[in-house]
């Protein structure tokens, strides 16, 4: 009896052992998973290469992955980050995490949102916009730059992102690049001397002026598409200076275990194509390729005045700026 | 060596952590430069006190609902109705504290509570939290105590009967032979409500210390050296809860000193059905904010077809959850074994497994993968993916070790020493296991739900292409929070976690039934 159990186990580890021959890339992704799932299956069905998925979830906001992707650099068991905003990607590029890879499919994408070494690409992206509830405010606001709905007459009724984690932290973090330790802490001053909500993330700033709660507030354009399409009376408006873009980003890891599958992979997220399918999916994501004409209700990079950032600029801002919001968040607290 | 090691143990345990206290800057400072980081952040006394109101509050509703849950459950004669309200107390446990705060937080919202709290100031948001927290970990109070309850011994509660009305039995025997087991829950409650980001992140209240220490986290700053300024403020409030106890031993002294034997609980006589029927609803209404997410459930073939698309979620969560709670329950039931009879001297070992308690679990994951994933062998058992079961189970080891070891401590060392003469397999298997079982079950199951709901960790360590339930849950909150899908994600959740719990009976009856076949 004994010895027909070790045969059997024998015979199973042989199998499991067996079993690996499959080509398969690890990708650690920060995009949704509802969103992200559906394309690295399609990447499945055209390749035969298994993508064996990491996703972060709302509530570690990005940092999870990358603090997981610096904790495994001795060692990586990932060979694609594909993440859903570059700051954090900058992060990695500097701490020496990733490899450079130049796919030709990124050749239609504009040069800001590349590098040129080939660290990183850019693709899909979302716009921080403004949010407003259509009851309470039936005529589309006029707004000539992000910081008016910050002041009278709209900023008690306006609401923000604690700038501490998501793409508030990015705007955050370009607010500071652009006006310097002081003059960001005199714009933190102003959010509390004018009345402005700071609420924990993006979602809940829509979901505040969804319902009637607050009349506007900055998010991101897919979150006013999540609300639109469960029939909330909310609609977006860019200002008229000119909006902030923040591409999905993709890179190779350094050491990547499966390097060929990772190029493959890397290529397949760049494609005109896969920019439609995001563009056309409930997230709404901006195309960054110049022929990729989007889906209706979805932003034409073509039809709008895009700010131009330079990331790397933000990225040596990041640190100091979270810094600077989160001792103002607890001073704010505790009063 | 039986009568007094609770009262010792728990002393023990209030004064190691009142001196941990004392020198808490010193340690977080040696901790801090032996993990090569910074200074430890500031920690500004208010969000000392908020932590500390938002944890004493925790313990108040856990202790008061968890304890009535448990009685309730101790009075049902009938074995399939306890069964049942042990389940429903434990129910809350299921669902992770971030799901249970967004049901919560959406209910209260839907009902106009919350915003009418939160307009009353700051303090009425630090009661809701604790509040909220409190109702998910009274399950911990419920199953810990209900553990102490099946410990007691049945001569003296019918003695106390005989003596003095049902009110002095309670008072003067029940309360102080449980009080153990609450003491020991009420410290779980406490380290968890402290260091918990998910529900002040829901409810929006920044001014606690483990807020500190997320923003830390994500700022890039430097939480190793907070959390080393955490363990302080963290030590406070479980010294508090492990200090006011030693008077109600004392009190209890000379029923301490009873032997035990197996003979049956006396349980209630009549209205056992309301009993059972006053439980469950009990249990329900207090988490009517997680029922909210299951009404939304209107096909049966689709919930069907939930439970087919996540069959590998599935997977992974109950390969890590039983890899973990092995770990857990193999070294943690080690310890309390070894430090069975050592009275004292127990209370070192476990005030250390209580600290790595303290840490969070993004911080121990963070941590974790640092160490592990190194080339060499380290890096080679990283790749198998048994590091994250040696990981979440070590952080979680101290639940069975001290709910093990309690239970142990109260066991007849007559019986142990009639003993002696046996095997060691045989004294272990027929003398010292059996009372241990109910314990061992109350440990596994904390265990193994702690390992489901676990959201932060699980992102440091689950396998590629093995995303767990939770994680699922999360991303399809964040897309459509109200949506069928997330009722149906939550419902395999919560199939699976009880499967989970009925586990050790199916492998208990199936090992009865092959020896029978023999």
């Amino acid at each position: 009896m004994t010895s027909r159990w070790i045969t059997a186990a024998a015979l199973a580890a042989t199998l499991w052992a067996c079993g690996g021959g499959q080509r398969e890339v690890v990708v650690y992704t920060a995009h949704d998973q509802r969103l992200s799932e559906p394309i690295l299956d399609l990447f499945e069905e055209e390749t035969g290469i298994q993508a064996l998925a990491v996703y972060d979830t709302e509530a570690t906001k990005t940092t999870g992955l990358v603090n997981r992707l610096l904790a495994e650099a001795d060692r990586p068991q990932c060979d694609v980050f594909w993440n859903n905003e570059i700051v954090q990607t900058l992060r990695l590029v500097r701490e020496g995490v990733t490899q450079p890879h130049l796919s030709q499919n990124a050749a239609g994408i504009p040069a800001a949102f590349q590098d040129p070494e080939g660290h990183w690409t850019g693709f899909a992206a979302r716009a921080r916009v403004i949010v407003y509830n259509t009851a309470l405010q039936p005529e589309r606001p006029k707004i000539a730059t992000y910081d008016d709905i910050l002041r009278p007459p709209w900023a008690r009724e306006s609401g923000i992102a604690l700038p501490l984690f998501g793409t508030t932290a990015t705007h955050f973090a370009l607010i500071h690049s652009q006006l310097g330790p002081e003059g960001t802490q005199r714009w933190l001053d102003s959010l509390t001397e004018n009345g402005v909500q700071v609420l924990d993330s993006n979602g809940q700033v829509c979901d505040a002026v969804a319902r009637g709660a607050l009349r506007m507030g900055w998010t991101d354009t897919d979150d006013v598409a999540v609300a639109q399409a469960e029939g909330y009376p909310v609609a977006q408006v860019l200002p008229s200076s000119g909006m902030i873009l923040i591409p999905n980003t993709v890179c190779m890891i350094d050491g990547a275990p499966h390097r060929a599958e990772a190029r493959a992979l890397i290529d397949f997220l760049l494609r005109a194509d896969i920019e439609h399918l995001m563009a056309s999916g409930p997230g709404r994501q901006i195309p960054l390729h110049a022929g990729v004409s989007p889906p209706r209700g979805v932003l034409r990079l073509q039809d709008e005045t895009v700010l131009e950032v330079d990331w790397n600029a933000v990225a040596d801002s990041f640190d100091a700026a979270s810094e600077l919001a989160a001792r103002w968040a607890e001073a704010e607290s505790l009063q | 060596m039986t009568r007094g090691l609770p009262l010792r143990l728990v002393s023990g345990l209030g004064l190691l952590l009142l001196a941990a206290l004392l020198v808490g800057p010193v340690i977080s400072v040696a901790l801090a430069s032996l993990m090569r980081a910074e200074a430890p952040l500031s920690m500004p006394p208010a969000l000392w006190l908020h932590s500390a109101v938002i944890a004493a509050v925790a313990v108040t509703v856990a202790v008061a609902v968890g304890m009535t849950i448990a009685l309730w459950a101790a009075h049902v004669r009938t074995p399939s109705l306890r069964a049942l309200i042990t389940l429903a107390g434990a129910f809350p446990l299921v669902i992770p504290m971030y799901v249970h705060g967004m049901a919560m937080w959406q209910v209260s919202v839907r009902l106009g509570l919350y915003r009418e709290l939160a307009d009353e100031g700051p303090w009425s948001d630090l009661l809701v939290v604790g509040f909220v927290q409190g109702l998910r970990l009274s399950a911990f109070v419920h199953l810990i105590t209900l553990a102490g309850w099946h410990s007691l011994h049945a001569r003296w509660l019918e003695a106390g009967l005989l003596v003095g009305p049902r009110g002095f039995v309670r008072r003067r025997l029940l309360g102080p032979l449980l009080a153990p087991f609450v003491a020991l829950a009420a410290l779980l409650v406490a380290v968890i409500s402290v260091t918990d980001v998910s529900i002040p992140l829901l409810f929006q209240v920044r001014s606690v210390i483990a807020m500190r220490l997320w923003w830390a986290h994500y700022a890039g700053l430097d939480p190793i050296g907070a959390w080393g300024a955490m363990v302080a403020p963290s030590l406070l409030v479980l010294a508090a809860v492990a200090l006011i106890t030693p008077p109600l031993w004392r009190r209890a002294a000379p029923l301490l000193s009873a032997r035990r034997d197996p003979a049956e609980i006396p349980r209630g006589e009549g209205g056992q059905w309301l009993f059972a029927l006053g439980g469950v609803i009990a249990v329900v209404l207090a988490n009517g904010a997680l029922i909210h997410l299951f009404v939304q459930i209107t096909s049966l073939s689709l919930l069907a077809e939930t439970f087919r698309a996540n069959t590998g979620l599935i997977s992974a969560t109950v390969t890590t959850a039983l890899g973990a709670a092995a770990v857990a329950m193999f070294a943690g039931g080690a310890l309390a074994l070894f430090l069975g009879d050592r009275g004292w001297r127990t209370v070192p070992p476990l005030l250390i497994a209580l600290v790595f308690f303290t840490v969070p679990g993004f911080l121990w994951a963070v941590a974790a993968v640092s160490w592990w994933s190194a080339p060499g062998l380290r890096g080679d058992l990283y790749e198998t993916g048994t590091v994250r079961w040696l990981v979440l189970g070590g952080r979680l080891l101290v639940i069975p070790a001290v709910i093990l070891a309690l239970a142990h401590a109260r066991q007849s060392r007559t019986q142990r020493e009639a003993a002696l003469g046996l095997g060691w397999w045989h004294r272990w298997w027929g003398v010292v296991w059996p009372p241990l079982r109910r314990a061992a079950w109350v440990a596994y199951a904390l265990v193994a739900l702690m390992v489901i709901g676990d959201l932060d960790a699980a992102i440091l360590m689950d396998l590629p292409g093995h995303t767990t339930l939770v994680v699922g849950l999360c991303n399809r909150l964040h897309i459509s929070p109200r949506s069928p899908e997330v009722a149906m994600m939550a419902a395999v959740i919560l199939a699976t976690s009880l499967a989970m719990l009925a586990l050790p009976a199916i492998v208990s009856g199936g090992w009865r039934r092959w020896r029978e076949i023999r």
